[in-house]
């Protein structure tokens, strides 16, 4: 998986978007392997409309179906208003991009607040800050929560909320 | 967008898994593995990392008692315990 190249052209095509999940954590904390990237988009049109360019440039898979599941290169133009989370596949690996994200605030709110860091090979990244990751965990039921990521938080951050469901 | 997200996310999973070539799938678990390891100062693989690694490895087996060491070599191995 080339991550790098997958935040390299989300950059390219100004799309606002915040690295959350996995490799966010990955990247900012522990070493604990993930394979998807995941990102929460600004859930505005033109936003949408700079990710589904970056998408088609990243040669992503994807279909509403099993039986549309093809290239994104060739989708009408609102594929990405259907649903509130999309699996897709790219060459540089798997990328999931979220619309809307459990037990979080706004977009906007959650940028106001999130961290500017940089993967090693330099590609510059905006990421969910320790206290959202831990809002994004509490969200989720107990037997779905990353345990591991959950006692490292909660180490670093103040004591957040539990909204479980 | 009316389904629950937790569910949304599930189903969307399952169907990228069945979608997918698995040998490229594979490819990309690889190289996910590779670029992971690549974010790590120093590298898990460096020549550094793998001397502090084997630092910590013998410091371990030093503090065990002779007697333990040899009834542990002497039990069949299924793989390292680090």
């Amino acid at each position: 998986m080339n991550v790098d190249r997958i935040l390299e052209v989300l950059r390219e095509q100004e799309v606002n978007f915040l690295l959350i999940g996995g490799m966010n954590f990955m990247l900012r904390h522990l070493p604990l392997l993930t394979f998807d990237v995941d990102i929460w988009i600004d859930d505005v049109p033109e936003n949408r409309r700079r990710c589904a360019r970056a998408l088609a440039q990243l040669q992503a898979m994807w279909g509403a179906t099993d039986e549309t599941w093809g290239p994104v290169d060739g989708n009408r133009s609102e594929w990405l208003e259907s649903q509130g989370v999309y699996c897709l596949m790219t060459p540089c690996g798997a990328l999931d991009v979220f619309r809307q994200v459990a037990g979080l605030p706004s977009w906007a709110e959650c940028r106001n607040r999130a961290i500017a860091s940089a993967t090693a090979g330099g590609i510059p990244f905006l990421g969910l800050c320790d206290a959202d990751m831990l809002r994004c965990q509490y969200a989720l039921p107990e037997s779905q929560r990353h345990p591991e990521r959950v006692r490292h938080l909660e180490t670093l951050t103040p004591p957040v909320p539990d909204h479980s469901p | 967008m009316t389904e629950p997200l937790s569910n949304q996310i599930r189903s969307e999973e399952a169907k990228r898994e069945r979608c997918v070539d698995p040998r490229e799938r594979w490819r990309a678990l690889q190289e996910t593995i590779a670029w992971a390891d690549a974010q790590q100062k120093p590298p898990r693989n460096s020549i550094q990392s793998c001397l502090e690694r084997q630092r910590r490895l013998v410091a371990v087996l030093s503090r065990r008692e002779p007697a333990e060491i040899r009834v542990a070599e002497d039990r069949p191995s299924f793989g390292s315990h680090y």
